[in-house]
């Protein structure tokens, strides 16, 4: 009997405690992270056609074509004839937003997205840029590919991005990127004074709707300048 | 006609009438200059709010967006330059001295108000013409042209009108932009059977327009509840032309009420001319 007691008392000794599984999970997350990393070094800049989709009941806009420029770390520039309002958000790609250095990583746990398994992961800016975010990222181990990502913002603002991808050069790009906004109806920040129609009483308190954003004909590593990007100020900075 | 060609032809001549133009010119000038050399701070300051959440690339701040944006200060401005001349048609005679010998000649007092309330009209249409043809002229070349982007104060709501719809909405949100000045003129216009001089009336109409906006805009229930029978909550029905879908409805409303505030201004403005003893 005491032999018993002994070896129950040494195997439960030999358990991980919860903090042990939490710098595991902590571990697998950070490795997840690193490898989507590594798997887009080698991708130095892009450029691809757009067409953006709009399909929310306040926001009234015609399908625009564009050219969206990409350059590693957070370069972008959209080109386009017509006026685009294009997401600053999860609307393009950019693989070399996920530093490790820049966020506090929590491992969320394992789930299954289109039949595989990926991992949770929220990702808390240690340094506050813009309008603060906090972001859950869905990855696919196997594949090492962010599949959804859901970007919470200051003022009650949620964007949820999903993305499809294609092979472009031996990257693996978007294809297809569907942005669900849940945003607040009232912006108290927004203009005043003439230049704009009187508020509409009858508009709802939150705004939902989707921005379907399609990516095709990439050039990837072209070696683009950075006065191409001159004006234009990182997407993260309004 | 023959009265009407007269009355114009006496409005037209007079040096005085052409402040109203000199002073539009003037005002669009500058606004169309500052905004030129501006046009980022002005999307910032306009668009701050979708920038948090939208890169806007593309010519936003086009002439089609200035024109739209003048536009909307339309109901400060004009309805002043407009009393300049409305305001005068009728007490303009009084001060000049002219009634008794005007009103002595064959044609009816009616006929002769009528010909002056015409001119008052035209006045203000041409008014409005030539802001519209000075934003549009001036705008195009220092701005270029584009899709027309307008957005709901306060709201995150965005309307796009493409480029190809736009003159032909601009052409008629500035018929209803005259058609709401004529109200400003007419109501000038009966201040003017009313005085002996032209000081009143001016003074009187933009007091008016003043007040009606300040009523409309307070946030009581007894204002709320007469409020849409306010001119000056219908003197924006050119905004409607400017929605995703034109609110034809709305505007109908609004215009219709406009109508009848002009059709009872000018029934007044008549009673009282009718009436008006120039003897003493």
């Amino acid at each position: 009997m005491k032999r018993i007691l002994v070896l129950v008392l040494l195997l439960l000794l030999m358990l991980p405690g919860p903090g042990v599984l939490q710098a595991q999970g902590q571990g697998e997350a950070l490795r997840v992270l690193a490898a989507l990393e590594k798997k887009y070094a080698g991708l130095k800049d892009y450029v691809c056609d757009i067409q953006v989709h709009f399909a929310i009941e306040t926001f009234k806009a015609p399908d625009v074509q564009a050219r969206l420029y990409y350059k590693v770390p957070d370069k972008m520039r959209i080109e386009s004839k017509r006026v685009v309002f294009f997401p600053r958000n999860g609307g393009y790609f950019n693989p070399a937003q996920f530093k490790q250095e820049e966020y506090t990583v929590l491992p969320l746990g394992y789930v299954t997205y289109d039949k595989r398994k990926a991992v949770q992961l929220r990702l808390i800016p240690k340094k506050v840029k813009g309008a603060a975010q906090d972001m859950v990222l869905t990855i696919d181990i196997g594949k090492l590919l962010l599949k959804e990502m859901i970007l919470s913002q200051a003022g009650g603002k949620q964007v949820k991005a999903e993305l499809t991808y294609g092979t472009f050069d031996g990257f693996e790009l978007p294809t297809f990127i569907r942005l669900l906004l849940d945003l607040p109806a009232d912006e108290p920040g927004m203009a005043q004074g003439f230049g704009g129609l009187p508020p509409d009483a009858g508009e709802a308190k939150r705004v939902q709707g989707e921005i379907a954003i399609s990516y095709s004909h990439y050039q990837v590593n072209t070696g683009l300048g950075d006065e191409l990007f001159k004006g234009t100020k990182s997407p993260n900075k309004p | 006609m023959t009265l009407f060609r007269l009355e114009a032809y006496k409005t037209f001549s007079r040096w005085r009438t052409y402040i109203s133009f000199g002073v539009l010119a003037l005002i669009v000038l500058m606004t169309e200059i500052v905004m030129r050399v501006s046009a980022r701070e002005i999307i910032g300051s306009m668009m701050k709010a979708f920038q948090r959440d939208f890169i806007i690339a593309g010519n936003i701040v086009n002439a089609w967006f200035i024109t739209a944006f003048i536009m909307n200060s339309l109901h400060f401005h004009i309805p002043f330059l407009i009393t300049l001349v409305a305001g005068d048609m009728v007490s303009g005679e009084a001060t000049a001295g002219t009634v008794r010998f005007l009103l002595i000649r064959p044609p009816s007092r009616q006929r002769i108000l009528n010909a002056k309330y015409l001119t008052a009209l035209f006045y203000t249409a041409g008014l409005v013409i030539f802001f519209a043809v000075l934003c549009v002229v001036l705008g195009l070349p220092l701005f270029g042209s584009g899709d027309l982007i307008m957005h709901r104060l306060g709201q995150f709501s965005v309307v796009f009108i493409p480029e190809a719809e736009i003159p032909f909405r601009m052409l008629l949100a500035f018929a209803a932009a005259i058609w709401s000045m004529t109200v400003v003129a007419s109501l000038a216009f009966l201040f003017s059977t009313m005085a002996e001089n032209s000081i009143g009336p001016i003074i009187g109409t933009m007091a008016v327009v003043i007040c009606f906006l300040i009523f409309g805009n307070l946030p009581l229930a007894f204002f709320r509840h007469l409020k849409p029978f306010f001119f000056t909550t219908h003197m924006l029905l050119w905004q409607g032309f400017f929605d995703s879908s034109i609110r034809w409805l709305e505007i109908g409303q609004s215009a219709l009420i406009l109508g009848m505030h002009n059709a009872g201004l000018f029934l007044i403005a008549s009673i009282v001319y009718r009436r008006k003893d120039i003897k003493s």
